[in-house]
């Protein structure tokens, strides 16, 4: 009895085709998109490259043989920290405004930088020529208390330039900030199972749809034909999960980390809190139809904007300064449930968000059972 | 004008949801406008880069020398030494860098070893670099200074922070820098989401009434013509999308109000967005003869708006997309509505009225192209057997 409704329940769920089609389109055509949009981002934005700068051509420049050295230490080597070119004042100011170069230097009584607007390049230019000018005064300061220094090499000590850091890093993950996009991505499309649901409230209530007027006169328990409504929408909606994370992973290779078996378990957890949620709006809020998917997708858009969809800091934010929030917030829970995965050697907080989603989805679902049970109508 | 007036029926009928969507899509860019704005200056400021320092030295002269040094030039975030919260900083970059100064690094320090200033950072970053030279300038002129000057500590410490006070001179050539980053500019890129979304959604919504297969048959064999029917529905359309506008226009002054209204830039915003506001409205129409459910309805409109705001530049600024993103951008309408409202916001430092002008009328080309579109399809239904 239960397999036969189950089936005949999935048949027609996935006679709406159209429906279907769209809700798994949906995940992997923004996918697609931010793919497009992130492809680049980090090497354009983050991504260090050579400083463009000009010095213009002037005589204190030739006689200025230090400085010129110095330039030419910091724009040689294996990383270069400036790309200077030595260029006549009209030259750089042209090239200035158009922007192909952050700087200009002008070396005459002291050494000075024009600039168009702030920014991290010319605070580099700006950071390397107070350096210079620094290790001067130093050097001055130096052999004024001990005019000795110079013959036990202090010029050489000077341009002698060690890196004082080493980098480390937690674990082996990179910290790519455009994952969290596509995880948010994620949880936003198990979020969508929130519109099963409310299909399925909707054909089994009688005052919503004539269907479910129809079903509930039949001799089945409604539990029954609840379970399996839902069991029905789980099956199609957790595959659509699963082909999009099929899609992200082997298509756009975006990296969920090597824990493969845990993250379908929490696509799964995803699948089910979404699918609860459209059930329990479904049949909590006493509004027309239109009014509930408007609902649903208002509620999913601001869940995924919250934890990051739009604006990936806003997760950030979020867990600082309203951290209950982010415990409740199944999209939130979703993404971070990812991140830890990726991130995190330890599972705890894995396990944290896992726990609270699950917890969600058996408060949802047993909220709108007590809803809907033994509904009875006068007239509808 | 019944169907015209049947739209505004429908429209009254359906304002909870509609009411619904405005208030979460104005939220979100509000929200999203607040949070990443940045102050702009006139005057050259250097770059200040978020970082983390933990110490887990003792507070010897050169690790405090240190601290100071990197407080003065960056803005130290504090934060506990505990991986996770430190890992989570980096990843959402409240930090961009976590400088940890090893147990022990002040006697190694001293003795002359390397024992090296752990970094944890985001792999060949341009900050990373920045802060690696604040870094590496403070200890190499400590360390010198330690080796070659016959002066007691305190001296020391005295001479380097006196030579890490040297400055290079920085002028501005124009001292009016970017509007680029002030939250009007942000709030009028949002726009483009909210606008974009909230047209679809709605035109879509109602014209999924009139779309209904009997009802469209009926009114398919009334006396109106086809054409005048779609002129009403689209004129319909236009009032709403207008309203929305008007709306989220007047929010702006409210929210920015002082800053907005004396820049001077308003008019040519409003002008923008009016102009992008049509474009909304032709495509809402193009969705709504397309589409029959309201699930489909919702993944279309996530699909359309989400998407055309990350390729175009409104969520991610168009200066750092890609060359190949911004040309595949340049066949959407929000991609110019964008790069308008960029260009305007650059207009106190470099005046370039084509830049505003041409990308307006190639939105209004576009808006005129996916009308026609509609209608073509509007009259292919009218035949097709559905």
């Amino acid at each position: 009895m239960l397999l036969f409704h189950y089936i005949n329940r999935l048949k027609c769920l996935l006679r709406d085709k159209e429906t279907v089609f769209w809700t798994l389109l949906f995940p992997i055509l923004l996918a697609t998109l931010f793919n497009i949009a992130f492809g680049s981002i980090t090497s354009a934005t983050e991504m260090f490259s050579p400083v463009a700068t000009a010095v213009i051509d002037n005589q204190a420049y030739q006689d200025n043989v230090p400085f010129k050295e110095a330039l030419k230490a910091v724009s040689s080597g294996e990383q270069p920290l400036l790309k200077v070119s030595v260029l006549s004042q009209d030259q750089a100011e042209q090239k200035l405004k158009e922007g192909e170069i952050s700087g200009i230097i002008t070396v005459s009584d002291g050494i000075n930088l024009r600039v168009i607007n702030t920014g991290l390049y010319q605070s580099l230019i700006k950071s390397f020529l107070d350096e210079y000018l620094q290790i001067e005064k130093t050097a001055g300061a130096i052999i004024e208390s001990n005019p000795s220094a110079v013959q036990n090499g202090l010029f050489n000590s000077l341009a002698d330039r060690r890196n004082y850091t080493d980098e480390i890093s937690f674990s082996g993950a990179e910290p790519d900030t455009f994952l969290a996009y596509f995880y948010a991505l994620i949880a936003m499309a198990c979020l969508y199972g929130s519109f099963w649901g409310l299909r399925n409230v909707i054909d089994i209530q009688a005052n919503l749809s004539p269907l479910g007027a129809r079903r509930s006169v039949s001799p089945t328990h409604k539990l029954t034909s609840i379970v399996c409504d839902q069991l029905a929408a789980l099956t199609i909606h957790f595959a659509e999960i699963l082909i999009t994370i099929c899609y992200l992973v082997f298509v756009l290779g975006v990296d969920f980390g090597k824990r493969g078996g845990l993250v379908v378990l929490i696509c799964f957890v995803g699948s089910v809190t979404g699918i609860s949620l459209g059930t329990f709006v479904g049949s909590a809020i006493r509004k027309n139809e239109k009014v509930k998917y408007a609902m649903l997708n208002g509620i999913s858009l601001s869940m995924s904007f919250l934890a990051g969809l739009m604006f990936i800091e806003m997760k950030y934010i979020v867990a600082q300064n309203v951290p209950l929030l982010s415990y409740i917030n199944p999209a939130a829970l979703l993404s971070d449930a990812f991140y830890s995965l990726n991130i995190y050697e330890s599972l705890t907080r894995f396990y944290l968000n896992f726990g609270l989603l699950c917890s969600l989805s058996v408060l949802l679902s047993v909220a709108s059972y007590m809803l809907v049970r033994r509904e009875k109508y006068a007239s509808i | 004008m019944q169907v015209f007036k049947t739209y505004f029926k429908i429209i009254s009928q359906t304002r909870t949801s509609l009411i619904i969507y405005y208030v979460v899509f104005l939220a979100i860019s509000v929200l999203i406008s607040r949070y990443s704005t940045q102050p702009a200056s006139t005057d050259f400021t250097e770059s200040k880069t978020r970082i983390a320092v933990i110490n887990r030295d003792v507070d010897s002269s050169v690790v405090q020398g240190l601290i100071d040094f990197l407080a003065q030039k960056n803005n130290i975030v504090d934060i506990e030494d505990d991986a996770e919260k430190l890992q989570d900083a980096l990843f959402f970059r409240r930090v961009e860098y976590i400088a940890i100064i090893p147990k022990g690094f002040s006697e190694d320090f001293k003795a002359g070893g390397s024992k090296p200033i752990e970094k944890v950072i985001v792999p060949g970053s341009t900050t990373s670099r920045y802060i690696d030279m604040h870094i590496n300038r403070y200890l190499h002129t400590a360390s010198i200074t330690a080796s070659y000057s016959r002066l007691d500590a305190d001296n020391q410490a005295r001479l380097v922070s006196e030579s890490m006070a040297a400055k290079a001179e920085v002028k501005m050539l124009s001292k009016t820098t970017s509007n680029g980053f002030i939250g009007y500019i942000y709030y009028y890129n949002y726009f483009a989401y909210v606008i974009l979304a909230i047209s679809i959604l709605g035109i879509s919504t109602i014209m999924m009434v009139f779309n209904q297969p009997d009802l469209r048959r009926r009114n398919l064999c009334s006396p109106l013509k086809l054409r005048s029917m779609n002129y009403q529905l689209a004129l319909g359309s236009a009032i709403y999308s207008v309203a929305c506008w008007l709306i989220t226009v007047m929010f702006g002054i409210v929210i920015y109000g002082e800053s907005l209204l004396s820049s001077g830039l308003l008019p040519m915003l409003i002008l923008n967005s009016f102009v992008f506001t049509i474009v909304c409205t032709s495509i809402g129409f193009l969705v709504g003869v397309l589409i029959k459910s309201q699930n489909v309805q919702a993944a279309i409109v996530n699909v359309l708006s989400l998407g055309m705001s990350f390729i175009c530049g409104v969520f991610v600024p168009q200066a750092i997309l890609g060359k190949t993103v911004l040309r595949f951008a340049s066949f959407l309408p929000a991609y110019w509505y964008i790069s308008v409202n960029n260009a305007i916001g650059d207009l106190s430092y470099k005046a370039d009225f084509n830049k505003i002008l041409i990308p307006m009328l190639i939105q209004i080309g576009f808006a005129i192209m996916i009308f026609s579109v509609t209608l073509f399809i509007s009259k292919q239904k009218k035949t097709s057997n559905q």
